[in-house]
């Protein structure tokens, strides 16, 4: 079941467009991860989903049913957690938690619990009585995702959730995803660290000027590429005569050589690196550090795009 | 009700900011009323030590002095300069008159004028100089209708002084009673306090991405303006129930036996409703803590300073006056000073007050208006 479906979704400031038909399906259980650089569109389709920005075309639906600002049987089934930290400053961890699961959650009792869950499940147990002002910036993004799952919602979106967090933190945050997936909560995940993404999530759209320019898992995602196999080689003294013999190897198909390093990129085949070394000691070429990379989601980007994700 | 517990959270961070104020506010009212007590004397004409050096000795000359002495120390002195001038440096006397010898013929029935000495820049010469001018110019009226000069004494010795008969519409015996004092300098109070605590509590709940936070979860954009408004409500009614309590423990018998309490109450009702609305208004406007100080104080203060809080009305120069009736304090304050005037509010001076409440409401109105104006526009820019 798809637990959210964007279609042809349109949105404009002025004349930049932030969302071109944009078309993007969740389905219940994933952690569906939302990959781009900034300003590719991953915030303004979330804030789109929530109703909290207005589009021009497409439509948003949300387990099943159209999404408006006024749908608060949907919201109460959604939890947030805002890139920018959005809690009190004026009330403590345990307050904080307890306000935004109040905004969901009548029962005293039954919030007490909630809250008590969340605090544990972000490791904040020894700060219940801190302030805002008092954390790092490691606990505080704890505490902002603690507000946003407290109510153990069915679907949780979160943007970028780690910026400028410890890796301590971050591996805590990412741990903490996944188990509250396995609880049986959908989660939206956008970040433009793609190692993140790789590490977690199930499926993943990239995203690019708004638009989805690739949909699916880490493994598919890698096999729509050519590159199979990237082979880097600190050699010196190439000249064009060996850099063409090593080009016309079968299976490379792109070279480079700067700063007495040599990359070779190859498609999806066996034996590639073998090939390549066999080749420098034939023309007696003296090599050092000597390393074989498999595609990253970065080299999905840079294949589709012709640009790094961290342009 | 998650919305009014956050505005009660933070305006309860800022009780203290609350006691302080009330405490300024009890500390210049019970101030400006001691000041105010000791000025508020009954008029007594103005006493100066007068020297006089009589070289005339006639019953002209004789009841010129009995006229001086009427309010002012007559000291009789010789015509010794240095011992003169010691007296008026020592301020044994601050002004000194020569009687001229044939005082009659010179001075009344001629144009010769007395010799006089004072201590310049100050006020006595003038008042004693009108004095003489007043006996002189009654005399030379006698002279001409042909008085002698014993029929002019007579006759100015049986001169009675002029009374002015005052009507007391006050009934307070023309005194400003106490708790007058202590509504007019209420404008600080309430602007003060309103606009901090809902600077504070709007600054807190708008700060980052908290309202898109708010708007995403599942309590409605309805319920929560609702929320928040009931908990304004509350903040502000209970500053004006504090006010009022401490206003009927302090002044108890002379404010409910006034018959104006009523008004004084609906007055400083419409005051609140002000603050709120401007409270409102700033605490869209302002982002930062540095931002809220600087706009309460010139508020809070210039208000006023223009409006007659800490300047009484009177003293205020027309332009002032005019600049100020576009300001709600200056109604307060004109309505205030109406209840100080008239012990009967009836007829006249009901409509007039009313008018003055009822353009205090407008004002609390336009400020609710251009507080909504100014939210709107801000949330439909985040909306783009």
């Amino acid at each position: 079941m798809d637990i959210v479906k964007i279609e042809n979704l349109v949105k404009r400031y002025g004349s930049t467009v932030a969302l071109d038909h944009l078309d993007l399906n969740v389905k219940e259980g994933e952690i569906f991860g939302l990959l781009g650089p900034n300003g590719s569109g991953k915030t303004t389709a979330i804030n789109c989903m929530l109703a909290l920005l207005k589009f021009d075309r497409g439509s948003i639906q949300i387990m099943g049913e159209e999404m408006a600002p006024d749908h608060y049987k949907i919201k109460s089934q959604i939890g947030i957690v805002m890139q920018n930290v959005a809690v009190f400053e004026e009330l403590n961890v345990q307050d904080n938690i307890d306000y935004f699961c109040g905004l969901y959650i009548k029962d005293r009792k039954q919030r007490r619990d909630l809250v008590e869950d969340a605090v544990r499940f972000v490791g904040l147990e020894e700060y219940r009585r801190f302030y805002p002002k008092k954390l790092s910036g490691g606990l505080l993004r704890r505490l902002n995702i603690a507000c946003g799952i407290a109510h153990k919602p069915k679907l949780i979106i979160l943007d970028e959730p780690t910026v400028a967090v410890d890796p301590q933190s971050r591996n805590r945050i990412l741990e903490g995803i996944c188990e509250l997936n396995r609880q049986g909560s959908t989660i939206i995940y956008t970040s433009h660290y793609m190692e993140e993404v790789e590490q977690i999530c199930t499926k993943i759209a990239i995203m690019d000027h708004g638009r989805s320019i690739a949909v699916g898992t880490k493994e598919e995602l890698k096999g729509m590429i050519k590159t199979g196999e990237t082979v880097t080689i600190d050699a010196v003294a190439l000249g064009e005569e060996d850099l063409e013999k090593i080009r016309k190897l079968p299976h490379v198909f792109d070279l480079a050589y700067q700063d007495q390093t040599l990359t070779v990129r190859c498609t999806r085949t066996s034996n590639n690196l073998i090939q390549i070394l066999n080749c420098l000691q034939e023309k007696e070429i003296p090599f050092g550090r000597v390393f074989s990379e498999l595609p990253t989601l970065n080299d999905v980007f840079l294949e589709i795009t012709g640009k790094q994700l961290r342009d | 009700m998650a919305v009014f517990k956050i505005y009660m959270k933070i305006a309860k961070k800022n009780i203290w900011l609350i006691l302080l104020y009330l405490v300024i506010f009890f500390v210049i009212t019970v101030m400006f009323q001691q000041v105010a007590g000791e000025n508020a004397e009954n008029f007594e004409a103005e006493n100066v030590p007068v020297g006089v050096i009589n070289e005339d000795g006639g019953p002209a000359s004789a009841s010129l002095i009995s006229y001086i002495g009427r309010t002012n120390d007559v000291t009789m002195l010789t015509d010794d300069r240095e011992a003169l001038w010691e007296d008026l440096f020592y301020r044994n006397v601050g002004y000194i008159v020569w009687i001229p010898e044939d005082f009659m013929e010179k001075c009344i029935q001629g144009d010769e004028k007395l010799r006089v000495m004072t201590v310049p820049g100050t006020y006595a010469g003038a008042y004693i100089d009108r004095q003489i001018d007043n006996y002189l110019n009654f005399a030379r009226s006698c002279s001409a209708a042909g008085f002698t000069e014993k029929e002019i004494a007579q006759t100015m010795s049986e001169r009675k002084e002029a009374r002015t008969e005052l009507i007391d519409f006050g009934g307070n015996m023309g005194q400003t009673p106490a708790y007058a004092y202590y509504y007019r300098y209420l404008p600080f109070l309430f602007l003060s306090v309103m606009c901090y605590v809902m600077g504070y509590i709007l600054m807190g709940v708008r700060r980052g991405n908290l309202p898109e936070r708010m708007r995403a979860s599942a309590v409605s954009v309805q319920r929560q303006n609702l929320e928040g408004f009931l908990a304004s409500g509350l903040i502000s009614a209970g500053l004006w129930v504090i006010c009022t309590a401490a206003v009927l423990i302090l002044y108890h018998e002379d404010f409910l036996s006034s018959k104006r309490a009523l008004w004084y109450m609906l007055n400083s009702f419409a005051l609140l409703l002000v603050a709120l609305s401007l409270a409102y208004l700033v605490g869209i406007l302002v982002k930062t803590s540095n931002s809220l100080n600087g706009i309460v104080n010139i508020l809070s203060l210039g208000m006023c300073f223009l409006c007659g809080t800490f300047v009484d009305l009177d003293y205020l120069n027309s332009s002032v006056r005019t600049a100020a009736r576009f300001l709600p304090v200056y109604w307060y304050e004109s309505a205030n000073a109406r209840l100080i005037r008239y012990a009967d509010i009836s007829g006249a001076v009901r409509m007039e007050l009313l008018g003055e409440i009822g353009i205090q409401v407008v004002f609390a109105a336009v400020f609710v208006c251009a507080a909504l104006a100014v939210s709107k526009n801000k949330a439909s820019k985040q909306a783009v």
